[in-house]
């Protein structure tokens, strides 16, 4: 009897055990026992109990139909300790162009703008930009103290049609470092990510359509050192596909002043993500005249009146959120070849050696002594307040300038920043003559 | 005085008309009941299950919270705007931390993701799977809030998650365009409302998980808080909030094309 009542027992025991099994085998199935949850058990939620970190937006700003300028200013305080290339055929012994070892330098940049209506189709914006004296740029060389707009613009926007008026800085192509095609405003330095944000004067008009986006510019830029101060006009039509977008460009204008024919410039550029996470580009333009100098070996000056090309091939890697890596490589037509380069030294040791030529100086362009560059830029956030950078342009001479980078987020508002570049090369190669070995930045950046 | 065959006859018009009036209502009668009503189908969950955000977000700004936590500790918080005219064409900008202010990104049509960065004044092409402003969302997850047009349903059963009653969906992804390959969704029983997603990776790994909830105090019903859980990670976790919901914007199509990124 006790046998029986045991099994009995066992048999009751075994068939609780197993009836929520066979009654809900559907959702055992699909069901997550709290052991094998890969996440936890803990209510996802309470994650973010408590208040808001970020302060509650003004209820009474967002309220109103127009919500009021935005303003934002950065000041930027740094230190710049330089080693001056003794080496450099350009500038031997630092007797040249006596350049500063040490500078201290702050910048101030103020943006403000606002939309005017609802809808967001008016806006203006301004940004302006103050230095101290001595300030530093970023190729090396020196400026005195200067204050400058560098956009005050008014634009409108309709559904497909965009116009705009006023002093502004415009980008063209797809490129990341080297930009052939940028040519309303001068390129910036494609080893220095920082600022460089001076515009010109323009009218600028946008039509968008089924066909693409076509967008016609007119300027005229006063900057008498760089281009001409005559009338400029541009065409830009791009287009894009599911996973590409590209683009044509011409841009033209009137003589110089001496009468030269304008240097006009037809370009393309395009942009395709074929792999998941890896985006390609090319960026190609072609000028219509050359007026930079060249050399003979006899040291005298001629200028190749015929057309250059340059162009870029890249891809970018996205790493997440602001991390990532891009390579590039640049032709550029309008450099010099080994011979040229060659030629241009043996003038410069020559007309140097009597005191300053502000035409041989002048013709040490930076990233115009070689025909071919390739450039690499890797950049990784970590802990969301630390960022490392790293760039390393490589010239076809062999010589080449690296760039290193670390930026620590002290608050919100505050940002400790430090840089060293350091140019390596022969006497024979471009940036072995540069005016800089090496320049450390040390810094503080307070965004507000 | 009716005769017995003229009784036999109306009582058989009477079982008759009984018998019609019951193969009406059978006819009528919904064949697979839940709770007195037809079983939606995986592709209604869905589409109820997404229309509660998408059709709200449509031609609307919402000011959002963004929080990262790592080792279960707040790292760091953004603040951002969503200008969102439909699924394929939104724009977000950040407007706080004020180091990363201006920074924009922009999804000009399925698979056209784009980057602003404000200091270079520079629109870059990005990829729909990289992380918006390193948190655990990538730009897909925060921007494509259908999921029918690039996913079957199928309904993989019922659950009880949190104890609420759920519907289990799994979503196949169409082609390997998509960011992933599988989202098991689910969708609570009653009101449609979405409350979890779990994404699997094209090698079936899972990867992680989004649970969503409504607080209604902006709309009711619309999820307005989002937890998305890294599983590689355990004390990796993402929140984004919405703060400020403003309907029936009418923004200019040209807000949410590439070259609009470089007028600012």
């Amino acid at each position: 009897m006790k046998s029986v009542c045991l099994f009995l027992a066992a048999l009751w025991i075994m068939a609780g055990w197993m009836s929520p099994l066979v009654a809900h085998a559907a959702e055992a199935e699909v069901a997550s026992p709290a052991a094998q949850d890969p996440f936890g058990q803990e209510d996802p939620f309470t994650v973010i109990e408590g208040k808001p970190q970020v302060a509650a937006p003004d209820e009474a700003r967002l309220k109103s139909p127009s919500r009021g300028p935005q303003a934002r200013a950065e000041v930027f305080i740094r230190e710049f300790a330089a080693s001056i290339n003794d080496g450099s055929r350009i500038n031997p012994d630092n007797r040249i162009m006596e350049l500063k070892r040490n500078i201290g330098t702050a910048e101030t940049r103020l943006t403000m703008s606002d939309h005017i209506d609802r809808r967001e189709t008016v806006r203006w914006l301004f940004k302006g930009f103050a230095a101290s004296g001595s300030y530093l740029a970023a190729n090396g060389a020196q400026r005195q103290k200067e204050a400058r707009v560098d956009e005050l613009f008014a634009d409108w926007k309709g559904d497909d049609l965009f116009a705009s008026i006023g002093k502004r800085r415009v980008n063209w192509g797809h490129a990341q470092g080297f930009n052939p095609v940028n040519v309303i405003a001068p390129p910036r330095d494609p080893i220095n990510p920082g600022y460089q944000t001076e515009g010109q004067p323009m009218a600028w008009g946008s039509h968008r359509t089924a066909w693409g986006s076509m967008d016609v510019i007119l300027t005229r830029n006063f900057d008498a050192d760089w281009n001409s101060n005559q009338n400029r006009w541009g065409l830009k039509w791009g287009g894009a596909g599911a996973d590409t977008d590209y683009a044509l460009y011409y841009f033209d204008g009137g003589n110089y002043a001496d009468g030269r024919p304008y240097e006009r410039m037809a370009g393309a550029s395009f942009a395709t993500v074929s792999v998941p996470g890896i985006t390609l580009y090319m960026e190609a333009a072609n000028f219509a005249r050359n007026y930079r100098n060249y050399y003979a070996a006899d040291g005298v000056a001629r200028r190749k009146d015929d057309g250059y090309f340059q162009g870029v091939a890249g891809l970018s890697l996205g790493l997440g959120g602001r991390s990532g890596f891009f390579a590039e490589y640049f032709h550029n037509g309008q450099g010099y070849s080994a011979g040229e380069r060659a030629n241009y030294f043996r003038t410069a040791d020559a007309r140097l050696g009597n005191g300053f030529d502000p035409v041989i100086t002048g013709d040490f362009v930076p990233l115009g002594m070689d025909r071919n560059y390739l450039l690499a830029n890797f950049t990784k956030e970590f802990w969301e307040k630390y960022t490392f950078g790293f760039s390393s342009l490589l010239a076809g001479d062999g010589s080449s300038s690296t760039r290193a980078e670390i930026a620590y987020a002290v608050s919100d508002y505050y940002e400790l920043r430090a840089v060293y570049l350091y140019n390596e090369g022969d006497s024979g190669s471009e940036f072995g003559n540069s005016p800089y070995k090496g320049l450390f930045e040390i810094g503080i950046k307070a965004s507000f | 005085m009716k005769t017995i065959k003229e009784r036999a006859v109306g009582v058989a018009a009477r079982l008759l008309t009984l018998l019609l009036a019951a193969g009406m209502l059978w006819a009528a009668a919904p064949r697979a009941g839940f709770a007195g009503e037809a079983e939606p189908t995986a592709l209604q969950i869905l589409d109820r299950a997404d229309d509660h955000w998408d059709l709200n977000l449509r031609n609307s700004r919402v000011e959002f919270e963004l929080q990262v936590y790592r080792e279960s500790e707040l790292r760091s918080s953004y603040k951002m705007n969503i200008k969102y005219l439909d699924n394929y064409h939104v724009l977000v900008e950040t407007t706080h931390p004020p180091r990363n202010q201006g920074e924009k990104m922009l999804q000009a049509g399925r698979k056209n993701y784009w980057l602003f960065l404000p200091n270079i004044n520079k629109a870059v092409k990005i990829a729909e799977s990289n992380s918006l402003s390193n948190s655990d969302f990538s730009n897909t997850d925060i921007l494509s809030p259908r999921l029918s047009a690039e996913y079957t349903a199928s309904i993989a059963g019922s659950e009880k998650l949190n104890g609420v009653d759920t519907w289990k969906l799994e979503l196949e992804a169409k082609s390997e365009d998509t960011a992933y390959a599988k989202i098991v969704y689910w969708v609570r029983k009653g009101d449609f409302a979405p409350l979890r997603r779990d994404y699997y990776t094209f090698s079936q790994q899972l990867l992680k998980r989004l649970d969503m909830r409504s607080t209604g105090k902006l709309v009711e019903g619309m999820p307005d808080t989002f937890v998305m859980s890294s599983v590689l990670e355990k004390d990796k976790k993402t929140v984004i909030r919405f703060l400020k919901y403003t309907p029936n914007v009418a923004y200019p199509e040209e807000t949410f094309t590439p070259g609009a990124l470089m007028k600012r």
